[in-house]
C-alpha cells in the first residue's frame, strides 16, 4: 500500500533535479495545480493525493526552476494570464527535458505525455512569446506539468529584495533613531511597509483591480495594526513573506528603541548571583570596549507561577546517549590489557611468578596498550530564551520550547554520562542587564529542582549573543576546568539588543566566539528554527561548528559529528600552539 | 598518495597496480587505534618466551612489496610518523625495539589512501607527511564510464546500469547537511549486483543507496523518494 506522501518527502528529489536547496508545500487554498515561487515548489493537496502525480509536479517545477523559466522579470509578462502561463510551463518544461535529457528518471521522461512531444524553443524568451502569441498549439497539457504563477515569483523576489532594502537603510540610518519613541517607530514600520507596497504596485502600474488583489494576496493593510500583530506571527503560508519583514523590522526597532524596562519581568532579583562584566568588540572602532556589558545569574522565578513544560521534559533517546558518549574522551595508557602495543613489565612479572609457582588458568593480560577511555569533558549548554523565540516555528511548535527541549535532552545525557554538564536560559535589556538564568549548574546532578526551574522560565528580552558567549567562556576556564571544554550554544540565530545589531553584533558574536577557541573551548552553535538565512548563519557563526536544523529531531544523528569536529579543531589549535611555545 | 572521495574505485585502482606490476600487495585499514607497533611489529609471548612479530609495514619492506595505508587519516598522527624515513630519500625503516634498520628494496612502495572530504577539520594528514608524497586525485566516473563499470563489475543490462547512474548523479548534486556522504561508484556496482541476485531494482536501491548513506529519518524518508523516481 502507498501511503500519501507529504510535501517535505520531496525535498531532496526537488533540489537535485533543481540543483539548489529547495523545499516542498501544500499549496494553499483550492490551488489546482503545482507551482514554484523560485524559493518553495507548491503542490496542490488533491495533486498530493496521488503519489506518481505528486512526484511527477516536483519534477516538472524543479526542472522549470533549473532551466531558468522562473526568472521574475522575465514572466512578468504572464500576469493575469493564466492559460498563457500554463502554455509556457509546457513549452518550458518541453526544452528543459531536450536540454537535461541524461540527468533525469526513466520514468519521467517516457511519461506518456511526452510521447512525440519535442522541443519547439530554444529559450526561455521564444517560450514565452510562443505562449503570449495567438498561434499557440492547443496541446493538451497534463495535469502534473502544473503552471507558472508570475505574482508569486514577484512577491518572493520582493520579499528577499525588501529585506535587503530594509537593512540598506538601517545601516545607513543615524543612530538618533534610539531616540524616538515606540509610537514614532511603529508608524515608522508602517511606512516602510506601505513603501514597499507601492513599490509593487509601480511594477504593476495601472492595474486597479490587480493591485487591490495583490494586497490581499500579501495579507497587508494600509495601516498597520499595533504591538499585537507581532506577536501573532507564525508559520501563515501566504502572509508570510511580507510578515517577516515586518516582523524583523519591528524586532530592529524594538532593539534600539532605548525603552529599558525598570525591571526585567519575570524574575525576581532577590537571589542575585554572580555579577561579572565583560568587554565588548567595536567593530567601528575596531576595539573593545572595556567593562561595557554586565552579565548577572540569577534563578528564574515567574510571577505567575511554574508554566506547564511537559513538551519540554521529555526523556532524551537512548540514541543521544550513544552518539554523545565518544565525545571529549582522550587517549590513556591501559596496563593489564591482552592485547597491546607493548608488554606492561609489572603484569609480566607477576604472572611468570604464578606460572613458576603453577597456578592454572592464567590469563594473558600482560600487555598496555593506549586506548581512547578517559573521559574528561566540561559543557556548557546555552539556550536563547529571548522574546524572539516565541515565535512559532514550521511545526507548529514555539522556538523557545523547541530550544529548551534540545537544550534539556543534551543536558541530561551529559548528565548521565557522567560529565560536568551546566545548563542555563540568556535574555537581555541593553547592556547593563545579560541575565543567566541558572537551570542547571555544574555541581548539581538532573534532578527535580532542575525541572522546577525550567518552568520558571519566561521568553522574553532580547539577545545580546556576545556576552553570553563570553560568560560561558569564563565558567568553562574558572569553574568547571577539565581539560575537553565544550559550549553548546542553542538559538534561532538573531542578534539584537539595545545598541547591539546587525554587524556590530555579529562582529562582537564572532569575536566572543574567536575568544573562546583560542582559550580552548570548541564551540558549536545549534540553530533550530528561526528565519536567518544559511549563508547569514554561516557568516557570523563559521561553517564548521554551526548546525542548522529545521526541526529538533534531527540534533540526534548529527550532533556527535559536529561537537567532535569542534573539540578536534580546538585541540589541534591547543596542540600547534604549545608546539610553537616549546620551540 | 590517492586522494578521493569513498567508493570512487582507490583501492581497486591499487589492487590493479599490484597486479599488472606483480607485486605482493599489504594493506592496512588505519584507525585510530592503530599505533606504530602495529604497524612495525611486536614483541608476544610465547610459551615462557618473547618473541618478535614484523608488523604489515615492516613485512612489506622486508619483501619489497606494495604497502597500502588505506584511509591514512583515521591513523594518529604519531603513528603515521613512523613511515617519514621510509617515504623520503632514506627509503629506511627504523624498528628501534629491535635497534634494527632496514633498507628498503627498490620494488618496495608505499600507498597511502584517503577522503579529502570526510571529516577534513576533524582529522587531517600532517604537513611533514603530505610533503613527502605524491598525490593522484581521484573523483566519480563521467555517466558513460560509470554505466560501462555497472555493465562489466555487475553484469546488468545497459538500462539497469543507466537507471541507477542517473540516481548517483542525482544524489551527487545534492548540497544537503543530512547527508555526510553521496552514492558512490561502489553503492551503485552493489546496488546492481543485489538487483543481479534477484532482488527488485527498487529493493536493491532502498537497501544499498537509501538507507545506507544517512540515519537522519527525514533525510532517509527524502531519498527513499529519490530512489522510487529513479529506479521506478
Amino acid at each position: 500500500m502507498i501511503a500519501v506522501p507529504d510535501p517535505d518527502w520531496f525535498n531532496l528529489l526537488a533540489g537535485a533535479i533543481a540543483g539548489r536547496k529547495i523545499s516542498v508545500h501544500t499549496a494553499p487554498g483550492a490551488e489546482p495545480l503545482a507551482y514554484c515561487d523560485s524559493q518553495r515548489i507548491y503542490v496542490p493537496a488533491r495533486i498530493c493525493a496521488n503519489h506518481l502525480d505528486a512526484r511527477n509536479a516536483v519534477l516538472a517545477q524543479s526542472l522549470l526552476l533549473s532551466a531558468g523559466s522562473l526568472d521574475a522579470a522575465l514572466i512578468r509578462s504572464l500576469v493575469g494570464r493564466p492559460v498563457a502561463a500554463r502554455r509556457y510551463a509546457w513549452l518550458e518544461i518541453l526544452r528543459a527535458i531536450d536540454h537535461r535529457h541524461d540527468q533525469l528518471p526513466l520514468a519521467f521522461i517516457r511519461h506518456p505525455a511526452f510521447a512525440g512531444r519535442r522541443r519547439c524553443t530554444r529559450n526561455a524568451v521564444e517560450s514565452l512569446e510562443l505562449a503570449l502569441g495567438k498561434t499557440a498549439t492547443a496541446d493538451a497539457i497534463p495535469d502534473f506539468i502544473g503552471s507558472v504563477r508570475p505574482v508569486a515569483t514577484l512577491r518572493a523576489a520582493l520579499a528577499r529584495e525588501g529585506i535587503a532594502a530594509l537593512m540598506r537603510r538601517r545601516r545607513d540610518a543615524p543612530r538618533s533613531v534610539s531616540t524616538q519613541t515606540p509610537e514614532l517607530t511603529d508608524e515608522d514600520a508602517a511606512t516602510e511597509a506601505s513603501v514597499i507596497l507601492r513599490l509593487f504596485e509601480s511594477a504593476l502600474a495601472g492595474a486597479g483591480p490587480v493591485s487591490e488583489w495583490l494586497k490581499k494576496l500579501l495579507g497587508m493593510r494600509r495601516s498597520l495594526g499595533g504591538r499585537d500583530t507581532r506577536a501573532s506571527g507564525g508559520g501563515g503560508g501566504d502572509e508570510a513573506p511580507i510578515g517577516r519583514i515586518e516582523r524583523a523590522w519591528r524586532r530592529g526597532v524594538h532593539a534600539v528603541e532605548g525603552t529599558l524596562p525598570p525591571q526585567a519581568p519575570g524574575f525576581d532579583h532577590h537571589e542575585q548571583g554572580v555579577e561579572c562584566s565583560y568587554p565588548e568588540w567595536d567593530c567601528v572602532r575596531r576595539v573593545y570596549r572595556d567593562g561595557w556589558v554586565r552579565v548577572s545569574e540569577i534563578d528564574p522565578r515567574r510571577a505567575e507561577g511554574a508554566s506547564d513544560v511537559s513538551k519540554v521534559l521529555v526523556a532524551p533517546e537512548r540514541e543521544l546517549q550513544r552518539q554523545l558518549s565518544s565525545l571529549g574522551l582522550d587517549f590513556e595508557m591501559n596496563r593489564a590489557q591482552r592485547d597491546g602495543s607493548d608488554l606492561d613489565v609489572g603484569r609480566l612479572i607477576e604472572r611468570a611468578i604464578e606460572m613458576r609457582v603453577g597456578v592454572s588458568g592464567l590469563i594473558d593480560d600482560v600487555y598496555r596498550a593506549s586506548r581512547r577511555t578517559r573521559r574528561d569533558l566540561g559543557v556548557v549548554v546555552l539556550a536563547d530564551i529571548s522574546g524572539s523565540t516565541e515565535e512559532i516555528g514550521a511545526n507548529g511548535e514555539s522556538l523557545f520550547h523547541q530550544h529548551l527541549r534540545a537544550a534539556c535532552q543534551m543536558a541530561r545525557t551529559f548528565d548521565r554520562l557522567g560529565d560536568r554538564i551546566a545548563l542555563y536560559g540568556f535574555q537581555s535589556w541593553g547592556r547593563h542587564l545579560v541575565q543567566f538564568a541558572r537551570i542547571k549548574g555544574h555541581e548539581e546532578t538532573w534532578n527535580a529542582a532542575v525541572a522546577g526551574r525550567i518552568a520558571d522560565l519566561e521568553p522574553a528580552g532580547y539577545t545580546r549573543t556576545g556576552a553570553a558567549i563570553r560568560h560561558a567562556h569564563r565558567l568553562l576556564r574558572t569553574s568547571i576546568r577539565l581539560p575537553n571544554r565544550l559550549l553548546i550554544l542553542i538559538t534561532d540565530g538573531f542578534s539584537y539588543d539595545q545598541d547591539y545589531e546587525e554587524h556590530y553584533a555579529e562582529a562582537d558574536t564572532r569575536k566572543a566566539l574567536s575568544e573562546a577557541s583560542a582559550a580552548g573551548i570548541a564551540c558549536v552553535v545549534l540553530c533550530i528554527g528561526g528565519g536567518q538565512t544559511a549563508e547569514r548563519l554561516t557568516a557570523v557563526f563559521g561553517a564548521s561548528n554551526l548546525l542548522i536544523v529545521d526541526d529538533a529531531r534531527q540534533i540526534t544523528c548529527r550532533i556527535r559529528r559536529v561537537c567532535a569536529r569542534a573539540l578536534a579543531a580546538v585541540s589541534h589549535r591547543t596542540f600547534a600552539t604549545s608546539a610553537m611555545r616549546n620551540h | 598518495m590517492l586522494k578521493g572521495p569513498t567508493g570512487c574505485g582507490k583501492t581497486r585502482f591499487i589492487q590493479n597496480m599490484a597486479q599488472e606490476l606483480d607485486r605482493p600487495l599489504i594493506t592496512v585499514a588505519c584507525h585510530e587505534d592503530l599505533t606504530a607497533g602495529d604497524l612495525v611489529g611486536r614483541f608476544l609471548l610465547e610459551s615462557s618466551e618473547t618473541k618478535w612479530q614484523d608488523g604489515p609495514l615492516t613485512r612489506a619492506v622486508r619483501e619489497g612489496a606494495i604497502c597500502y595505508l588505506d584511509e591514512i587519516v583515521e591513523a594518529r598522527a604519531d603513528t603515521t610518523v613512523v613511515i617519514h624515513p621510509l617515504a623520503d630519500h632514506r627509503r629506511e625503516l627504523n624498528i628501534e625495539r629491535l635497534g634494527e634498520r632496514l633498507l628498503a628494496p627498490p620494488e618496495f612502495m608505499l600507498v597511502l589512501s584517503y577522503n579529502p572530504g570526510y571529516q577534513s577539520v576533524l582529522k587531517d594528514l600532517k604537513p611533514s607527511t603530505r610533503q613527502r608524497m605524491v598525490a593522484i586525485e581521484l573523483t566519480y566516473p563521467s555517466p558513460e564510464v560509470e554505466r560501462r563499470i555497472l555493465e562489466i563489475e555487475a553484469g546488468v543490462d545497459a538500462e539497469v546500469a543507466d537507471r541507477l547512474v542517473r540516481l548517483g548523479q542525482a544524489i551527487r548534486k545534492l548540497d544537503h547537511e543530512g547527508l555526510p556522504e553521496v552514492a558512490s561508484t561502489r553503492a551503485l556496482v552493489s546496488t546492481a549486483m543485489l538487483f543481479k541476485s534477484g532482488l527488485s531494482l527498487r529493493e536493491a536501491s532502498e537497501a544499498s543507496i537509501a538507507r545506507a548513506l544517512t540515519d537522519d529519518p527525514i533525510a532517509t524518508r527524502q531519498l527513499l523518494e529519490m530512489v522510487q523516481a529513479f529506479v521506478a
